[in-house]
């Protein structure tokens, strides 16, 4: 890790001096049909307020190379390295650092596809970012890709989405219409932070603490306590991959529109099962038994729409309206309830005791969530950006038991209303760029997250930020209420 | 609350949809042609425009956007690069690779992609712009965000501000158009003394048999008040503006090259541009340009910026 961390700021260093030029190209070789470029990125960022310490110190490389074949065919591919020092110098992530202080398995390579191009016809193979969607802060079509939220929804998405193997085929039989249509035999689900991590949502807290109450209780010999994490992960065949239509289309008066089906998987939920189930050893004291925390990942059908209108004529010239919707079938969430089975008889009261137990339940359930933004230039070089956001679920309660809400796992509401307000501008020639996204929920719940970008040279960037948290433990965003943070990020392009 | 929230952007919808539609036709000053048409068996040749003894100077100022936006080609592929230079001589720089397809029809003027290639942090940017015949419809944006990947319909930036962090504003690159101000020849026989540029050291167009034109703005108040334009007899087209503000005070100076060949396209090959108020100067440097090599619209929609790879 130090030798790392030690090249990676000599090598910053030694290219920084190298600075006589305004811009340091990508390189280009083989008659212009080999570029490289990339990166190096630090992000440090720390928690003022609760921890006092750091919460990412991470140090990334990443190297892209483009080779033309010819002006239609390409291959494309991004290697990407990161170690974050924090899990080393932060005593409350420790337990954490093995599965996040770095790259894992083959993550480095980050996207890896041949593509093919004509005025009529696209293809794309191999693994790929694909965006569905216009919404600022929130998911609500950009769904193709899953994401990493290690730190929540804070990174850039081009660094948190998880590339996925697919097969892209985009037609356009028309100028401005285009059909695309999406084969992912790849099977992968958003990531989230395990227990005692910087951003962990609090649900996966609330089962980090069940974990480790039940491992205490295992050390006692005279106790039955065992405790295991399963995942009932799909089969990789035909049957269990996704798959993907969207229609885009400009219409004469510019209104831009597309619609959406996605075949593919929806949100993971988790529910306990209890083995060999046994009495507590004493008052309040869970039951004895081999516990088993079981994760399920639905095939959900996603149907959707988004349409962007900038108003070209009238009182409002200038404005563009936006909005995307998705309503997802059969997804899957979590619910209260104690449910007992395999009941045996014995010979004294009651007669009959279960030998298993099932703590919280999964359901299907509907999802709709849309959002509707408004932009607009206010002065000269000051955007302004609104949106309005809603996730609705078609119930909230299973045969009397509440469902709960997936990130925090309090009693789930029908409706979740966000509003969010984005300032930006620019200052000293676009050096300067300073934004700001005021994020509110109906539950009184607060995010804000300034940041000002400063182009030292072409090729050395700095930015610093922070993100502020307000609101209940049970809310999305008040649950991050103590991971208040400030950053600065340095990033020399090559 | 919801409710009423949700009303409310419906309306605003609603309001969009219905004053955002429509087209018309826009007002054609030219009694003479402006354009004179190519060879019929040259493909890649361009129109030539038609400098006419005597011509008026509101069809000059036509001919002038007619070269501005090449529109004397079907379409035009080029790259090069800003170069930005501020006081204390610190350089940046954006490479960018272009592309326009010249239409007029469909309400559509033309169509324009201009791709961010250089510095690595701003590589894949890419801005995506339809302009429109009818002078009072505003122009569609698209823009492509490599931080996000995702394309966004970019409000379209107000006509002063600066484009790209350049010293040229939107409107001096991009939405200015013959409707936009109006005219009179200060001389109709001037010579224009020459113009040495700040970037390269060379001087330009010296002694060179001009047209003045004085351009006013009709938007009022603006960030100019006129500005004053060197039009070369054998160009058509402004090789140096001198831009004035509101006070009447010169703040800025503008010199545009271009090549003259003999199929009639007249590329733009360097425009450089000074603002004394900040001694901020940027030059761009046009690396190669291409006319009529079969740009296809299809590479002028939105779908098109999706292909970005960054």
């Amino acid at each position: 890790m130090k030798k790392f961390t030690a090249l990676f700021i000599v090598g910053a260093c030694l290219l920084l001096l190298n600075s006589s030029n305004p811009a340091q190209a990508s390189l280009s070789l083989l008659d212009d049909k080999l570029t490289l470029s990339g990166f190096l990125k630090n992000m440090t960022a720390y928690n003022p307020n609760h921890d006092r310490d750091f919460q990412e110190i991470e140090n990334t490389i990443q190297l892209e190379a483009e080779y033309k074949f010819n002006n239609n065919l390409s291959f494309f591919t991004i290697f990407r390295y990161f170690y974050d020092n924090a899990f080393d110098v932060n005593p409350l992530f420790e337990d954490n650092r093995r599965p996040l202080h770095r790259t894992r398995g083959t993550d480095w390579l980050r996207e890896c596809y041949v593509n093919y191009e004509s005025p009529s016809l696209d293809v794309r193979i191999g693994k790929q970012q694909v965006v569905w969607g216009t919404a600022d802060g929130i998911k609500i079509m950009d769904v193709v890709c899953p994401t990493d939220q290690r730190h929540y929804l804070l990174d850039d998405y081009v660094n948190s989405r998880i590339p996925r193997w697919m097969l892209k085929i985009e037609f356009s039989p028309k100028v401005n219409g285009t059909l695309q249509f999406l084969f992912i035999p790849d099977f992968a689900t958003d990531y989230y932070a395990p227990p005692g991590s910087p951003f962990t949502y609090q649900a996966f807290e609330l089962q980090g603490e069940l974990m480790d109450a039940l491992n205490q209780l295992g050390k006692n010999p005279s106790w039955h306590y065992t405790f295991n994490e399963t995942h009932h992960y799909p089969a990789q065949n035909f049957e269990n991959s996704s798959f993907g239509v969207r229609w885009l289309d400009i219409l004469p008066n510019g209104l831009e529109y597309t619609l959406n089906y996605l075949h593919g998987y929806g949100n993971v939920a988790g529910n306990v099962h209890i083995y060999n189930l046994g009495r507590p050893p004493f008052l309040g004291a869970p039951p004895q038994g081999d516990w088993v925390l079981g994760f399920k990942y639905p095939m959900t059908e996603l149907f959707g729409f988004t349409f962007t209108k900038g108003i070209n004529t009238g009182p409002l010239t200038g404005t563009t309206v936006r909005g995307e919707f998705a309503y997802i079938h059969n997804n899957f969430n979590k619910t209260e309830g104690l449910w007992y089975k395999n009941y045996i008889s014995v010979p004294f009261p009651p007669f009959s005791i279960p030998t298993e137990a099932i703590n919280g339940g999964i359901t299907k359930v509907d999802n709709y969530k849309y959002v509707v933004g408004v932009d607009k230039y206010i002065v000269t070089n000051w955007l302004a950006s609104f949106q309005f956001i809603q996730l609705v679920t078609n119930k909230t309660s299973e045969n009397g038991n509440n469902l709960l809400f997936g990130p925090t796992s309090a009693r789930l509401n029908k409706y979740y209303t966000f509003l969010t307000t984005r300032i930006s501008t620019d200052f000293m020639h676009e050096r300067v760029k300073p934004d700001c996204l005021f994020m509110y929920g109906t539950q009184n719940e607060w995010r804000i997250s300034p940041r000002i970008e400063y182009e030292l040279r072409d090729y050395l960037n700095i930015a610093v930020g922070g993100h502020m948290f307000w609101g209940k433990r049970e809310t999305l965003l008040g649950e991050f209420r103590e991971n208040d943070e400030v950053y600065c990020e340095i990033k020399y392009g090559f | 609350m919801k409710l009423k929230l949700l009303q409310f952007f419906l309306i605003i919808m609603l309001v969009g949809l219905v004053f955002g539609g429509g087209n018309t036709k826009p007002v054609f000053a030219e009694e003479k042609p402006l354009l004179l048409p190519a060879s019929a068996d040259c493909s890649t040749c361009c129109k030539k425009v038609n400098l006419y003894p005597g011509i008026d100077v509101n069809n000059l100022m036509q001919i002038k956007y007619i070269v501005k936006y090449t529109k004397f080609a079907k379409d035009q592929e080029s790259v090069g690069s800003f170069i930005m230079i501020d006081r204390s001589g610190l350089k940046r720089s954006r490479k960018w690779h272009r592309y326009r397809v010249i239409l007029e029809k469909d309400g559509i003027d033309y169509k324009d992609l201009i791709v961010l290639t250089e510095p690595q942090h701003i590589k894949g940017l890419a801005v995506l712009t339809w302009m429109y015949l009818d002078p009072n419809r505003e122009r569609d944006n698209w823009i492509w965000l490599p931080s996000q990947r995702k394309i966004r319909r970019a409000s379209p930036a107000e006509d002063d501000d600066a484009a790209f962090g350049s010293d040229l504003t939107t409107e001096e690159l991009t939405t200015r158009s013959w409707n936009s101000e109006t005219y009179a020849y200060v001389k109709e026989n001037a010579t224009f003394e020459g113009y040495t540029s700040q970037y390269t050291g060379k001087t330009y167009y010296k002694d060179t048999p001009s047209w003045e034109v004085e351009a006013t703005p009709k938007r009022k108040p603006w960030y100019y008040s006129k500005r004053v334009l060197f039009i070369p007899k054998n160009i058509g087209a402004q090789v140096h503006d001198d831009i004035f503000d509101p006070n009447g005070k010169k703040f800025k100076d503008v010199l545009r090259t271009y090549e003259i060949h003999d199929n009639g396209c007249i590329p733009m090959n360097y425009v450089e541009c000074i603002d004394h108020r900040t001694n901020h100067t940027t030059a761009v440097e046009i690396e190669w340009i291409r006319f009529n090599s079969g740009v296809d619209e299809k590479l002028l929609s939105p779908k098109a910026l999706m292909r970005t790879k960054w």
